[in-house]
């Protein structure tokens, strides 16, 4: 008998431990997103209100009507789940709590179309089972609201919270009642309703502040975005923001348009002329075409680098080779230039190698001046930095015999 | 009050002197009364701005006759009627939902007439000079319905389309001269029906279409104790001015906007503190703010009456002379509250 007694000791106190504290009983309900329990919720919308019930279909985050007819509900719901004095007709629906519990899949995962109806507004506000009260401050969307009218009360409500507009109405899904059913819809709610949240509400991205890190913190989908990663400095031209003011070579670094140098064209502020470019190791200068000569010294990006500016693509008019001698291969012809880089110009013509003077005809190239390679130097010369330009100053080839004296190549295009 | 009359008439007393039997004022006695005076005027001149409202309509809840249906189950939202209105004529309607019916009133309460509707899912209502009434559905069939005064349903035009893209999210039906305008999230206004009832090309406005629809008004909470509000031209879509209001509690919601023929604003608010630790309310209240077109303010008054379990769609209204009516809950039964201002 005193073993019976203390048997059965046992057991009531750990029925009430289980239901007083069932987190230590039970433990956590599966893990779930916000937007999951925000997809089984809008699933519900259009059944009916069904008393002591909780059953649907879904197709996705949307009601399944062809396979489950939505019922409808006549009269005011109370009394007992067997006997309520309100009537149903059909086999899908739910009333607010059964709603409630389905959604947030509390006390374990069960299909919407699976009926099961496992707690009453009393247990989601009396007492803390597979939830937690936060502040109305806190709300955050797929918690829920929830009143009664005491513990346990007689009377009582609960739903799943969306979001606030800017009025400060409440967007929520609720089985609102017997004529309405569950609905998505704003209203006003009252101030006596207590805010509680699920246990185990995951998310694939716990936001945070937006660091250089290569992560998306803030889990908007985007990495390292709004200038974390950004030290302030000058603006120039490299299609980069450098001041970090979240735009790209904003201001009047970038006078001409490098982006609309092609292959084909040298016009690089768009403007339908043949634009005069020089490219060395530090640096790019161009005079701009103004129909009928060139116009003022216009900088370019302060260093050239090799995954852009040494293509042929960004090559303008002229280009003034640097220490490495850029050279690209071509096939000779009989135009003064080394053509195939073999180091001899126009080594298929006969032409007379001790000329003094070589004249370019450029009047194919619309925009430019016939001019000589010395001459347009000369003329260039206060244009372009000395200081810059000096090492190659005394490596032109004045003579357009394909060699070098001192060592400068010019590329004529 | 009758404490700070006896010091106020003591440090009055230090004023003034006795000369030839008579009690005569000093210089700084005179200024001092002078004070007061001007501000037991200005204390007047505030109370006078707001009276006492009367109770225009009182019934109890229950069904059939002069009662309202209201209901307070379990495991669902509580409900009364959803909303009212005024005419222009000043008669107050009230959609008795629940009982399946509107009833209509003449502007002191007397009960004129009750028009039988078709179920009990409307939301919301206007009615026009003709005696039509329309009536918002916005979850079930997601339409407005339109009654004769007899309940005969006249005509129906669905919500969803442009500028609405779901039927939940409308918050105010409002008919203007123009025809009949839906709110849609608080952000901007819809043009449904023309003013002959017929469906018109859907204009969206941002904002809450203004009684004269030559402006709107958009409003939202700005931080946890003020709110902003901006005049907009409805032609330019300019603002035209701005303004912000701020309390001395905690704002939980704006409960509705709205114009009186003059170009007033009404603005509604409902202030609430919360417990630090239970989270649970510690004050509440609604607040009123009434404006000139200009926004500048002329008036304001506050009301205990909240909302209660009981859930409504509508809480204040605006005739069209600038009466205040409020649909107030309580225990009893339902009562609609004029609140004057001068």
């Amino acid at each position: 008998m005193k073993n019976y007694n203390l048997k059965f000791v046992f057991f009531e106190v750990l029925i009430v431990v289980s239901i007083v504290f069932p987190k230590f009983s039970f433990g956590a309900p599966d893990p779930m997103t916000r937007d999951e329990i925000i997809c089984l919720a809008r699933s519900g919308v259009g059944y009916s209100y069904w008393w002591c019930h909780a059953k649907w279909c879904r197709s996705g985050c949307s009601p399944d009507f062809s396979s489950c007819r939505a019922g409808s509900c006549s009269g005011s719901c109370s009394g007992s789940c067997l006997a309520p004095t309100c009537t149903h007709y059909g086999s899908y629906g739910a009333d607010c709590s059964g709603f409630v519990a389905k959604v947030w899949q509390v006390p374990d995962p069960s299909p919407v179309s699976t009926n099961y109806h496992p707690y009453s507004t009393q247990d989601f506000y009396c007492y803390s089972i597979y939830w937690s009260t936060i502040p109305f401050s806190s709300l955050e969307k797929g918690d829920a609201m929830v009143r009664r009218d005491g513990c346990p009360g007689r009377r009582g409500h609960v739903l799943i919270y969306e979001s606030g507009d800017s009025w400060g109405s409440i967007r929520h899904y609720e089985a609102s009642g017997c004529s309405s059913g569950i609905v998505h819809h704003t209203h006003s709610l009252t101030t006596d309703f207590k805010c509680i949240r699920r246990d185990n509400i995951v998310s694939p991205c716990t936001p945070s502040l937006e660091v250089c890190d290569g992560e998306d913190n803030d889990c908007d989908g985007e990495i390292d975005e709004g200038g974390v990663c950004c030290t302030p400095s000058e603006e120039v031209c490299d299609g980069e923001d450098n001041d970090c003011d979240g735009e790209v070579d904003e201001g009047v670094v970038c006078l001409i348009g490098w982006n609309l140098v092609s292959s084909i064209s040298s016009d690089i502020n768009g403007d339908g002329m043949a634009d005069l470019c020089a490219r060395a190791a530090r640096g790019i200068v161009c005079h701009l075409s103004t129909g009928s000569g060139f116009g003022g010294v216009i900088n370019g990006p302060e260093i050239s680098n090799a995954s852009g500016w040494n293509q042929p693509i960004y090559f303008s008019t002229i280009q003034l080779v640097t220490g490495d001698n850029v050279c690209i291969p071509e096939d000779e012809v009989c135009d003064g230039i080394d053509n195939d880089c073999d180091g001899e110009v126009d080594e298929i013509c006969n032409r007379n190698e001790d000329e003094s003077e070589f004249v370019l005809e450029n009047s194919d190239i619309a925009g430019v001046e016939d001019f000589t390679l010395e001459t347009e130097y000369s003329e260039r010369e206060t244009d372009f930095d000395s200081k810059e330009y000096d090492s190659y100053e005394s490596r032109l080839e004045n003579n357009g015999g394909g060699v070098i004296e001192g060592g400068c190549g010019c590329v004529i295009r | 009050m009758k404490l700070k009359l006896y010091r106020f008439c003591k440090i009055l007393g230090k004023f003034m002197y006795v000369k030839n039997n008579n009690y005569k004022f000093s210089i700084s006695g005179f200024f001092l009364l002078l004070l007061f005076a001007s501000y037991t005027m200005a204390s007047i001149n505030h109370e006078k701005n707001i009276k006492s409202p009367d109770v225009v309509i009182h019934l109890p809840w229950g069904s059939g006759g002069l009662y309202a249906g209201g209901v307070d189950p379990n495991e669902s939202a509580g409900q009364g009627p959803m909303s009212f209105t005024i005419n222009s004529y000043g008669e107050i309607f009230l959609l008795d939902q629940l009982n399946y019916r509107v009833l209509s009133f003449d502007g002191d309460g007397k009960f004129i007439h009750e028009t039988p509707i078709s179920n009990g899912i409307f939301e919301d209502i206007e009615v026009l000079d003709n005696g039509y009434i329309l009536l918002l559905d916005r979850t079930n069939r997601s339409e407005v319905v339109v009654f004769d005064s007899y309940g005969r349903e006249l005509n129906h035009w669905k919500l969803i389309g442009d500028g609405i893209e779901e039927g939940g999210l409308v918050t105010a039906m409002l008919w203007r001269s123009d025809g009949l305008w839906l709110e849609y999230d608080h952000e901007h206004s819809v043009h449904i029906v023309d003013s002959n009832l017929m469906p018109c090309r859907r204009e969206i406005v941002k904002g809450r279409i203004s009684l004269d629809t030559k402006k709107s008004i958009v409003a939202s909470l700005y931080g946890s104790n003020s709110a902003s509000i901006a005049v907009i031209d409805r032609n330019s879509k300019k603002t035209i001015i701005e303004e912000k209001v701020f309390f001395d509690h905690n704002l939980y919601r704006i409960i509705w906007l709205d114009w009186d023929v003059h170009g007033n604003v009404y603005w509604f608010f409902h202030l609430v503190d919360r417990d630090v630790e239970t989270d649970f309310p510690i004050f509440e209240e609604d607040r009123a703010f009434i404006f000139k077109t200009d926004l500048t303010k002329i008036g304001g008054f506050s009301s205990p009456f909240v909302i209660v379990p009981r859930e409504q769609f509508r809480e204040f209204r605006v005739s069209p002379d600038g009466d205040i009516f409020q649909m107030a809950f309580t225990d009893e039964g339902i009562k609609i509250l004029k609140w004057r201002w001068e």
